[in-house]
């Protein structure tokens, strides 16, 4: 049945307040990049139609959060059913490269993920457009934060100069409909049991 | 239909008919997943729900409702017209699942190019007024707005922000409506929940920001006051501080500094409640970020409006307007702007000025009465220590530019003012690299440093009320006669013990603020050296002197002050001297600068002997003597002579006990021994014979002894290779090998008078020493000590060890049991010059060693027996080694 139906691969942007994250959904779902800096509150998502692997065509949520906890009053309901976990930092921030790990570990606490070992997960160094001397993050140490954190892949962005943006969100893409499908699979075989106990009892009931 | 009964059982619904609507939409069977919908969102009419239970619920049913609207765009118009459907869901039984399906078709509807846009759009704004749950309603326009916000029209800014608005306006009048819901006592219930679902309301801030992007005189002129209009008139606190908080966030930095005068007034015109710091921080903290964001995008071309001005004339207004608000509050406020303008204009000291200048008013409004909890905010104000970007050469500058500012600190309380002061301080003795130019910029700094020059000493004010401590206590005047006595009723002198003891401590303990001014002092005065102003030594003087009498104000502190102005004296001294060496036609002029210093130093230490009392005696004994040599090295003989004779009259009318006697004395000894310039006119015998009297007849006859055998080196110099003497070279060395004898002999006596037999065998080794000293030092019939005294005081000693031993046989047969343990940890003693024994490890190489005191009870008679045995046989062993370098030492027998 699912040949039909277009998929819709959730994709949650995590990372401190200030990094890009608003910028690099921006970058990918719009292509433009704006000056001006605007804090982002609560959570909301940008749609973009993709193209996975050739043939297949899939629309991406990507959810743009807030990085200030301030923000999020209502919880972080959204990051249930994601498909995968973007990890920001700002390689001129050392404090926002340190929170990476917290992140993840916050997202996969609240995310009630099926198999967190195996869960996707990219993270990508913003802002490398900055000049050399304000960098402060080597790519050694992201490398090794990465493998540390199980093989990560790791990208090194600029959303302002639209430095490998595209790449980052294709891999990001072809990890969340891996996870996508991963899950689907493992809800049919779940679904098909429970089901029909409830589903003989309302199909009357219903008024509307 | 009904929903269910707790949340869990309500997530199992939505998950199981979201499942049947994507089954149903596989199947083609539309009506199916449309009523399979409506089951699953009847659970958003569950009045239970608490907001976050709502919203997990609201993103699980968000998301099988997409997969309807793709359904329904897919096959829009082969198998249904979207209209028609629109028309359809209308239909549905309760008004929640009505609505939600209906925005869902709506939003689909308005992909479709064909689609009525406006009408649709205005129809679904006019329908969600149907439901005025406040929840319900805040989360089904929530919806509306996240499904539309692709989908709104382009190029229709005025239009998409109406329809945003007007979505935000009843949202926010829902949301403040749940504040009234409800009993009374549920009231924090209430607020709680407001807070969660305040992101709805505020996302609408956040569509309205996307939608106007860069068009700043839209926001201006007609979003901005339309959304303040709403935050003012609902007079609701929760919502009036997050939607300022919002505007701040959301809306780029550009706009806010062309609006600040209306976001500002706005201020005013909200609910007196609320605080008013809060929203002005964060402003504040938003345009201080967007300082950093241009450092960072290295913009060149930002607009420097002058945020100041319009911070200041807000304060001042808020000042009139707002009688109501407390000094903390205000002082807060104010706190607040000084932090816009450190980081928008540290330089700007003229502002810095009118803020101190404010809180000073403040303050006096308030009759100084400052809450005690809010001194942090003082002190925070006066020490500026969050702002770690500023330098020292912005204190500085602080501190001379900003009379305000000193004014300020000096009407804070005593704590206030000691702890800012002493973090300006630090600064300041960290990072010496300023300069002091004026005379008033000294006074600035002095000024400043007013309070802890001034500051009461707990221990001064202990002093003053102890009457026994008055007889140590007099002036230093020729008329009083002294009361004390020297001679050694114990119960006085044990008193006497006592009370200097105490004061010795006082003197140890410093006191951390006045050790503190006292090296700023130093640092004062080095930026003033720096100076180009006060490059004449006059003028340099002159500085000092200021200096000398600010912090002659200090009344007894000046026992810990005044000694880093005397030190300078003499750097200034010094200078004078070399400039007389080098311009030799000013001579006259330079010799009188420096007569001049040397009797400003006298000034200061005569105010230290009168002010500061007993306890100081020791500190100015010492100075003058320092003062003595350094005049004597720049052959200043007379002066030196002067100084000479005012150290002894403080020996001699204060100084009582026997224990600083000795050492006072050992001290003139010393710096008399390396004189010069006193020969003429006998000064130099006069104040040799003098101290040697002294030793002569101190208290106890061990320090007579010791006194006496070191006063013998006043009588033979020895050379100073810095003055380019050498011996045997130089001629003309003051020797008198005569009264070096007498001097020995003199001890001797002493020695041999003492009746405890140890303590006269060790100090009898002790003059041995002194006699080889001179024998290696000086021919025989110089030095006037011959073989055949040394080898007479060589058998003096050895009887007397003699007639010891045999005591102390006698004694360990007494005590053996009792002394057996002992032998195993048998440690080596020495006798030091002050009396005292110490103790030396057993281990050679591990030097630590311990100071008993003569009463200590540690110390065994039998111990003690070998402390001058022991240093006969070092001094006998010493003899003999020194036969092989010279062979006059044959002839000494041992």
């Amino acid at each position: 049945m699912s040949s039909k139906k277009k998929t819709i691969l959730k994709v949650i942007i995590l990372g401190d307040s200030g990094v890009g994250k608003t910028s690099l959904m921006h970058r990918y779902v719009n292509d433009k990049y704006s000056q001006q800096y605007k804090a982002t509150i609560g959570a909301d998502f940008l749609t973009k139609e993709i193209n996975v692997d050739g043939d297949r065509t899939a629309t991406m949520q990507v959810w743009d959060t807030a990085g200030q906890e301030r923000f999020q009053s209502l919880g972080v309901a959204f990051y249930r059913g994601a498909d995968c976990c973007v990890l920001v930092y700002d390689v001129t921030n050392t404090k926002s490269f340190e929170n990476i790990k917290s992140w993840r570990d916050e997202f996969l606490v609240h995310a009630n993920v099926s198999s967190p070992e195996s869960f996707p997960f990219v993270i990508l160094g913003n802002k490398i457009d900055i000049e050399e001397t304000k960098k402060v993050i080597s790519v050694k140490s992201a490398q090794d934060l990465a493998k540390s954190l199980g093989n990560i892949p790791l990208f090194l962005t600029s959303a302002k100069s639209s430095i490998n943006v595209d790449p980052a969100f294709e891999e990001i893409a072809r990890s969340a409909l891996q996870q996508n499908q991963n899950d689907a699979d493992a809800f049919e075989e779940d679904f098909n049991d429970a089901i029909n106990i409830q589903l003989d009892g309302e199909a009357d009931s219903c008024a509307c | 239909m009904s929903y269910s009964d707790s949340l869990d059982q309500a997530i199992t619904t939505v998950k199981q008919q979201s499942i049947l609507v994507q089954r149903s939409l596989a199947q083609r069977k539309l009506m199916d997943a449309l009523r399979y919908s409506s089951i699953m969102l009847t659970e958003l009419r569950n009045p239970k729900l608490l907001p976050k239970q709502y919203y997990e619920l609201y993103i699980m049913i968000y998301d099988a409702l997409t997969v309807l609207s793709n359904y329904l765009f897919e096959n829009h118009p082969k198998k249904h017209h979207l209209a028609d459907l629109y028309e359809l869901v209308q239909y549905a039984g309760n008004v929640i699942p009505r609505l939600y399906l209906m925005i869902t078709v709506g939003t689909t509807y308005l992909k479709c190019p064909d689609a009525p846009t406006n009408e649709i759009l205005k129809d679904m704004l006019e329908m969600c007024r149907g439901v005025q749950n406040p929840i319900r309603g805040l989360f089904l326009r929530y919806y509306l707005s996240q499904r539309t916000k692709e989908l709104l029209p382009e190029n229709e800014v005025a239009l998409n922000s109406q329809f945003i608005i007007t979505n935000f306006i009843e949202m926010n009048k829902l949301w403040v409506r749940l504040q009234h819901q409800g009993p009374l006592r549920e009231r924090e219930q209430r607020t709680k929940e407001r807070k969660e679902l305040q992101i709805l309301v505020g996302s609408q801030l956040v569509r309205l920001s996307q939608v106007i992007d860069d068009n700043l005189t839209m926001y201006k002129d007609q979003i901005l006051p339309i959304i303040l209009e709403q935050i003012v008139q609902c007079r609701d606190i929760v919502c009036q501080e997050y939607l300022f908080d919002i505007i701040c966030q959301v809306f780029p930095d550009e706009f806010h500094l062309n609006t600040l005068d209306t976001l500002l007034e706005t201020t005013l015109l909200l609910n007196t409640d609320i605080s008013v710091n809060k929203l002005i921080s964060t402003l504040v903290e938003r345009l201080n970020g967007y300082l950093k964001r241009i450092e960072q995008q290295e913009i060149t071309n930002q607009s420097k409006v002058d945020v100041f001005d319009v911070f200041w004339n807000y304060l001042n207004k808020l000042n009139e307007e707002r009688p109501d608000l407390s000094i903390s509050q205000m002082v807060s406020l104010i706190e607040i702007v000084l932090n816009l303008n450190l980081h928008w204009f540290p330089n700007n000291f003229e502002n810095l000025n009118k803020v101190y200048e404010l809180i000073s008013t403040k303050c006096n409004d308030f009759d100084n009465n400052i809450p005690k909890e809010t001194e942090f905010v003082f002190l925070n104000i006066l020490t500026l220590q969050n702002f770690d970007f500023l330098d020292s050469n912005f204190y500085f500058k602080l501190v001379i530019e900003c009379p305000a500012y000193s004014s300020l600190l000096s009407s804070q309380n005593s704590n206030l003012q000691t702890a800012a002061i002493n973090k300006l301080l630090d600064v300041f003795i960290t990072a010496d690299n300023f300069v002091i130019d004026s005379k008033t910029q000294l006074e600035s700094f002095l000024k400043l440093c007013e309070p802890l020059i001034k500051m009461k000493l707990k221990r001064a004010l202990a002093n003053e009320s102890s009457p026994t401590n008055q007889s140590s206590n007099h002036p230093m005047d020729p008329f009083v006669v002294k009361n004390s006595t020297n001679v050694g009723q114990s119960g006085v002198s044990e008193e006497k013990q006592k009370i200097s003891r105490e004061n010795i401590d006082d003197l140890l303990s410093f006191d951390p603020n006045q050790e503190k001014l006292s090296k700023f002092i130093h640092i004062l005065f080095n930026s003033v050296l720096k100076s180009t102003t006060f490059k004449k030594l006059e003028s340099q003087v002159e500085i000092l002197l200021i200096i000398k009498n600010w912090l002659y104000k200090g009344g007894k502190n000046i026992t810990f002050t005044y000694p880093s102005v005397i030190t300078n004296f003499w750097r200034l001294i010094r200078k004078a001297s070399l400039f007389m060496n080098k311009i030799p036609k000013k001579k006259p002029y330079y010799e009188n600068v420096i007569k001049q210093n040397f009797k400003y130093i006298s000034r200061c230490t005569t105010e230290m002997f009168n002010i500061c009392g007993a306890q100081s005696n020791d500190q100015v004994f010492k100075i003058i003597l320092q003062t003595a040599s350094l005049a004597d090295q720049l052959e200043f003989g007379e002066i030196a002579y002067d100084f000479f004779s005012q150290a002894f009259t403080i020996f001699e009318e204060c100084l009582t006990d026997s224990t600083t006697q000795f050492q006072e004395l050992i001290y003139m000894a010393q710096i008399l021994q390396r004189t010069r310039s006193l020969y003429k006119e006998d000064y130099y015998d006069s104040l040799i014979v003098r101290s040697t009297l002294h030793g002569s007849k101190l208290l106890k006859k061990q320090d007579q002894c010791r006194a006496v055998y070191l006063c013998s080196h006043l009588w033979w110099a020895t050379e100073i290779s810095s003055l380019g003497e050498e011996e045997g070279v130089t001629e003309d060395f003051f020797r008198d090998g005569k009264r070096v004898l007498e001097c020995l002999q003199r001890s001797l006596r002493s020695a041999d008078s003492i009746m405890d037999n140890v303590q006269s065998c060790e100090l009898m080794v002790e003059i041995l020493n002194r006699c080889l000293y001179y024998f290696i030092h000086g021919e025989e019939y110089e030095t006037h000590v011959t073989v055949n005294y040394i080898n007479g005081l060589i058998e003096l000693i050895k009887t007397n060890l003699k007639s010891l031993k045999l005591g102390e046989e006698a004694q360990l047969s007494e005590l053996r049991i009792d002394d057996n343990p002992r032998n195993v940890t048998k440690n080596t003693l020495v006798n030091g010059s002050d009396g005292n024994y110490v103790q030396i490890g057993d281990n050679n190489m591990n030097t630590t060693s311990t100071v008993l005191n003569p009463q200590s009870k540690l110390l065994r008679v039998s111990d003690l027996i070998q402390v001058p045995i022991q240093h006969f046989h070092r001094t006998c062993k010493y003899i003999v080694n020194q036969r092989d370098i010279d062979p006059r030492f044959e002839t000494i027998v041992v």
